[in-house]
């Protein structure tokens, strides 16, 4: 691949993951200037990664990279734990005018850090199950096994809060 | 309500529908990732010329024994007008916008004082500077700042002398450890002349008027 078609399909995927990555990130460091800044060195990760194989790297591949960014990052750890608190709360940035919203909050902050990171992929981050695999370094099986777990057991917390009318 | 519409409605950032739409600062950072690899490719090229160049002089050796001495002179003279910048192997912002999309820090300031570390891998020179007004980044007016740069002479890259007393602009890279560093020995500073910013040789890059008005500068 010559040099004007990586910088085009780097400039594409760039284009149309950059919004995606960005509030992936967000969601788990909840405060703007610092999302953008781990944001952009995800793609400066993904950048110097396709140089080195000479093609663009893979989309589902971003969220395993914005994953460890993330994690990696002493700013987003500490406003992971602030988001935590907010989420046992039940007063997030979201509006309060559902009032399902801190009722599920509550119940995603008591679930297992696993079942609660996936749920989040799957519902608020949108990811499709190659994404998620990718994101998790976990077989396509292994997501809905561990996805089924998760429901099962928000369904539980959210019915032990009373929220009796959830259903799967 | 189902499980799932329960969970999506909780979501503090929604996604949306325009992936496409990018904000002022990730277009910047995209630009400026491409163009690091413009300028990788224009470096390559001008390798290639400068091979080119060595089969080109070894013909002009041949033509000194015929034509003789003042005749190569003239052709070496001309050979060396063309090479590129000592510096070229440093990374080079093709615009002011990528320049200022790297930069983590770009302050305008006094270098109050240098010195030289030598206890690292390569002899690097730590500076104080006096900030006098900021553009971007954390640094606060009137703050000492402390950045280091390899030490002028110790490698093909390393940036002239700061002078102290002198003013400049600076475009400083942070990292998680350590001071932060000049982002580029040939552009990560701009001496301050009369009021207006001046690059060094081989920076054909000018400051864009945005950051010169947040730098008071002309």
């Amino acid at each position: 691949m010559d040099d004007v078609q990586l910088q085009s399909q780097f400039s594409d995927l760039y284009r149309h993951n950059y919004g995606r990555v960005l509030r992936f990130v967000g969601r788990r460091c909840a405060v703007g200037a610092t999302a953008e800044d781990l944001t952009a060195e995800v793609f400066r990760i993904a950048w110097a990664t396709s140089l080195r194989q000479g093609g663009t790297v893979a989309v589902p591949w971003l969220f395993g990279v914005a994953r460890n960014v993330v994690r990696n990052d002493v700013r987003a750890d500490q406003r992971q734990q602030e988001l935590q608190r907010s989420l046992a709360q039940g007063v997030t940035s979201a509006d309060l005018r559902d009032a399902d919203v801190p009722v599920v909050h509550h119940a995603l902050s008591k679930l297992r850090e696993s079942d609660r990171e996936i749920l989040i992929m799957k519902y608020w981050d949108e990811l499709n199950t190659a994404e998620m695999s990718a994101a998790l370094e976990i077989s396509h099986a292994a997501v809905w096994v561990r996805l089924h777990r998760a429901r099962q057991a928000v369904r539980g917390l959210m019915d032990a809060t009373g929220d009796t009318h959830v259903t799967i | 309500m189902s499980l799932s519409s329960k969970i999506r409605s909780a979501n503090p950032i929604p996604e949306r529908g325009n992936p496409a739409e990018l904000s002022p600062r990730a277009e910047r950072e995209l630009a400026s990732l491409l163009s690091d690899r413009a300028v990788d490719r224009q470096l390559r090229t001008a390798v290639g010329v400068r091979r080119s160049r060595r089969r080109t002089v070894l013909l002009v050796a041949v033509a000194v024994a015929l034509v003789g001495v003042p005749a190569a002179v003239f052709l070496s003279a001309q050979q060396q007008d063309a090479l590129p910048p000592t510096g070229a192997r440093e990374r080079y912002f093709s615009d002011s916008a990528s320049l200022e999309a790297k930069a983590d820090i770009i302050v305008r300031a006094t270098v109050a004082d240098t010195r030289e570390r030598t206890g690292g891998s390569f002899p690097e020179t730590i500076a104080t500077v006096k900030v006098i007004a900021v553009a971007k980044g954390g640094a606060g007016k009137a703050e000492d700042l402390q950045f280091s740069y390899t030490t002028p002479g110790a490698a093909a890259e390393s940036p002239q002398s700061l002078k102290e007393g002198g003013e400049y602009v600076f475009f400083l890279e942070q990292h998680k450890e350590g001071f932060p560093t000049l982002l580029s020995a040939l552009q990560g500073y701009y001496a301050v002349v009369n009021g207006s910013p001046v690059a060094m040789e081989g920076n054909t890059v000018t400051l864009s008027p945005s950051i010169k008005q947040k730098l008071a500068l002309d």
